[in-house]
């Protein structure tokens, strides 16, 4: 239970004024946005208006094959960020504790930070050759350096006074790990997760736009190549809608968990 | 300045020409020593950098000294052999509360306990008793930053006492807190003090708040960093934080402290 | 380190050697003209950045006037924050056909948002009190943002700046392989056409290097001319998270 201090005197008109101008903000930008998108389909000859690409989304989503499409970049996407995590943080640990291993690694994770995605995707086929392994590779390469730099900086900034207190106390090697170590450095591992995440999804559009046959991204880019843009923009549309379901049903929740214990719970 | 009374019981923590620093070559204090009785409430009172908190680190058996030995119950500190688990429980009282933000209050207080030996099964009650004795038994399940700055030094005082210790260290606790708040620790520290008999070490730099405490005060002071005097505090118990002899005595010891700055300065003219 | 690490790179079973890499480089600087590519990609890369900043700059200062404008303006940060690049760029083509419009707004969408943040969080901690303070001392309205505003909100953007310009580098690389035909996309989606890895390579190797002066040399020097009055504080590097 958590226990309020001091109570400040509740605000009840103004609180709720602010969420209905909130709420409705974001309905105007939206609107706004529809808005836009009509005017710029009238202008421009190719481009589909909004139901133009309801239409086609609705389209997609009652053909089976689809769905074939939809799996593939979606186990692509799990390994890559899975992948990614694994091989991370363990290189964003020995970077954070050690200055030799990060002076070692730093250039590699600065290059392969600049590394455009298509310029990815393009060496890896050169290299191994067109396939999956190829599109993967590219992929963790691509999310890996994220990963360790945000681990690397959990690491190095570890609070030490904490670790004063539990050697007063005398807490065993184990508990100091598990209640004073562990705990700071999780936050850091979702960040570096949820980071992950969120980059390999939109990565692995551009990597299969270049280098695979079926997915999300080749589909994406087989539609505009024969000017159905609609149907180009539903794809992207659909992939882009699940994902940010994912992220809000899977992430968020983790998140709110994780940081229960601090004052204000603000979620991005 | 009182003379230093005969002791009647044996010395509880013996501090014998005790040097400490980080480096050898470079002490930050020299050649202390000091003997605490079980069960009193000594200060150590010292401008800053003069190395209280060193002192302290060095009573609570993480840092060697230089030179010296310190004796808790005859027992030297760290040269005689101490198996593990028999190591000397002590508490800290830190100046930041050093909580764990991420546990609940009852679960901070348990991981000590844990580690000083205590079965799990007791932890509720004792952690319960030392919360209630702090008055903040209704916040066994809250987290620390959902609490006031005065609250969580209570807890952390709690956590201090939980794991019956020998004796306690407290490092300026208050020193972070406003005067109101800090008024009130001080009388509630005074409290829990006589309700559980623990000896207390308690290191800050205000004068007053050290003769409102403590039975004996340490004057330590810089360049060189050494014990220069030690004071009795013969002001009887209850005492008011206003009272005159309070006030007094710490003209006293500003008085005589001016005078050893005076001697530690020898281009300035002393105060007479 | 860099270069100890790469002449060790001796797999000459399926990456070309260094050797190959460098013969390449030298046929290229030969025969085609490298610099042209170089510079349409540079010049599209300034345009979208500051288009990219001034829409930014702009939406942060409409986000002070109230919570509905604040509300609408992190819709759309939120969105263009979350959407892939690769869709700007296949928009940019449709709505522009192949030029270098299309490359230079796909560029500023996808760059604003991470101007947007810094500014807005800028803005959102100037002190009142300074502003105050000029007003007692009645100076000019141009010389309180001179003054105060100013160099109040030069970290936020120069943190906005960093995160952004490697981060436009890659999206530009994107856009020009997708919907534009010049520039140092092209160069890459050729190599890749006529599976030629020495040269994906040399191109890499110039890219990165272009990167690496302009993040080291420029944008350092620059703030460190900046930052003079201020006690080292700025180290770490934040790294946008983008396509």
């Amino acid at each position: 239970m958590v226990t309020v201090v001091s109570e400040a005197p509740t605000q009840a008109p103004a609180e709720s004024r602010k969420r209905a101008l909130s709420i409705l903000g974001v309905l105007a930008a939206l609107a706004g946005g529809v808005v836009i998108w009509y005017g710029v389909g009238l202008l421009v000859p190719r481009f589909p208006l909004a139901h133009e690409v309801v239409a086609s989304g609705w389209n997609l989503l009652v053909t089976p094959s689809s769905y074939v499409d939809l799996l593939a970049t979606f186990r692509r996407v799990l390994i890559g960020f899975v992948g990614a995590t694994i091989l991370g943080i363990p290189l964003g640990t020995l970077m954070g504790a050690s200055p030799i291993w990060r002076g070692l690694f730093k250039p590699w994770t600065i290059g392969a930070l600049s590394i455009p995605g298509p310029v990815a995707i393009i060496t890896a086929i050169l290299i191994l050759g067109i396939g999956e392994s190829s599109a993967l590779v590219a992929l963790v390469v691509s999310v890996l350096p994220y990963v360790s730099n945000i681990i690397m900086d959990s690491v190095g900034g570890l609070d030490h006074a904490l670790d004063d207190a539990a050697r007063v106390f005398r807490i065993s090697k184990r508990d100091k790990w598990r209640h004073v170590i562990a705990p700071q450095l999780l936050p850091g591992i979702f960040a570096a997760v949820r980071t992950a995440f969120a980059l390999s999804w939109k990565l692995v559009v551009v990597i299969e736009a270049l280098g695979t046959s079926r997915g999300v991204g080749s589909q994406m880019q087989r539609s505009f190549r024969v000017l159905d843009v609609a149907e180009g923009i539903a794809w992207a549309v659909l992939f882009t809608l699940i994902m940010w379901g994912v992220e809000v049903l899977v992430f968020k929740r983790i998140e709110s968990h994780l940081l229960r214990w601090r004052p204000e719970v603000r979620a991005i | 300045m009182q003379t230093t009374e005969e002791a009647t019981a044996p010395p509880f923590i013996e501090v014998e020409h005790l040097t400490t620093g980080y480096e050898p070559g470079k002490p930050v204090l020299s050649d202390v020593s000091l003997t605490v009785r079980q069960g009193e409430f000594v200060c150590i009172l010292g401008p800053s950098g003069c190395g209280k908190s060193t002192l302290l680190s060095t009573l609570s058996g993480l840092m060697p000294p230089l030179e010296g030995t310190i004796r808790i119950n005859q027992r030297d500190l760290y040269r005689d052999e101490i198996k593990k688990g028999e190591e000397p429980r002590l508490g800290y009282v830190f100046q930041d509360h050093r909580l764990l933000p991420w546990r609940t209050v009852a679960q901070n207080i348990s991981l000590v306990l844990k580690a000083a030996g205590v079965p799990d099964a007791d932890h509720e009650e004792i952690i319960r008793h030392y919360l209630r004795m702090l008055h903040i038994e209704q916040f066994y399940d809250s987290w620390p930053l959902n609490l006031s700055g005065g609250q969580r030094q209570r807890v952390s005082i709690a956590r201090a006492l939980a794991v019956d210790p020998l004796y306690v260290l407290m490092d300026e606790p208050f020193s972070t807190l406003d005067e109101v708040t800090a008024r009130t620790m001080r009388q509630e520290l005074l409290e829990v003090w006589s309700e559980s008999g623990k000896t207390i070490i308690f290191v800050t730099h205000s004068i007053r708040e050290a003769v409102f405490l403590a039975d004996r005060i340490f004057g330590l002071t810089t360049n060189p960093g050494r014990l220069y005097r030690t004071i009795d505090v013969d002001i009887p118990r209850i005492r008011d934080y206003e009272d005159l002899e309070i006030a007094q005595l710490e003209a006293e010891i500003i008085a005589d402290l001016l005078e050893e700055w005076g001697q530690a300065a020898p281009a300035r003219d002393g105060a007479g | 380190m860099l270069v100890l690490w790469s002449l060790l790179y001796d797999y000459t079973t399926f990456l070309p050697s260094p050797g190959e890499v460098l013969e390449e480089a030298r046929s290229m600087f030969g025969n085609t003209d490298v610099f042209a590519p170089i510079l349409g990609s540079l010049w599209r890369l300034l345009l979208g950045l500051v288009i990219g900043f001034v829409a930014g700059l702009m939406l942060a200062l409409q986000s002070t006037r109230g919570v509905f404008l604040a509300q609408v303006t992190n819709t759309y940060v939120r969105i263009a924050l979350t959407v892939p690049s690769l869709l700007v760029a296949l928009l940019g083509l449709v709505i522009f056909g192949i030029s270098d419009w299309a490359a230079v707004l796909t560029v500023a969408v996808i760059v604003f948002p991470f101007a947007a943040v810094p500014m807005i969080e800028g803005v959102k901690s100037l002190d009142p009190e300074l502003q105050k303070m000029g007003h007692v001392y009645r100076m000019s309205r141009m010389s309180v943002i001179r003054h105060v505003v100013l160099p109040h909100m030069a970290p936020f953007l120069f943190s906005a700046i960093r995160n952004s310009h490697a981060l436009g580098w890659k999206v530009l690389i994107v856009a020009e392989i997708f919907s534009v035909q010049s520039g140092i996309g092209q160069q890459f989606n050729r190599a890749f056409s006529l599976f030629d890895l020495p040269r994906v390579i040399v191109w890499l190797v110039i890219f990165l290097l272009i990167i690496g002066f302009i993040e080291y040399g420029v944008l350092a020097v620059f703030e460190r001319r900046v930052f003079r009055w201020r006690s080292n504080r700025n180290g770490r590097r934040t790294v946008a998270v983008g396509v």
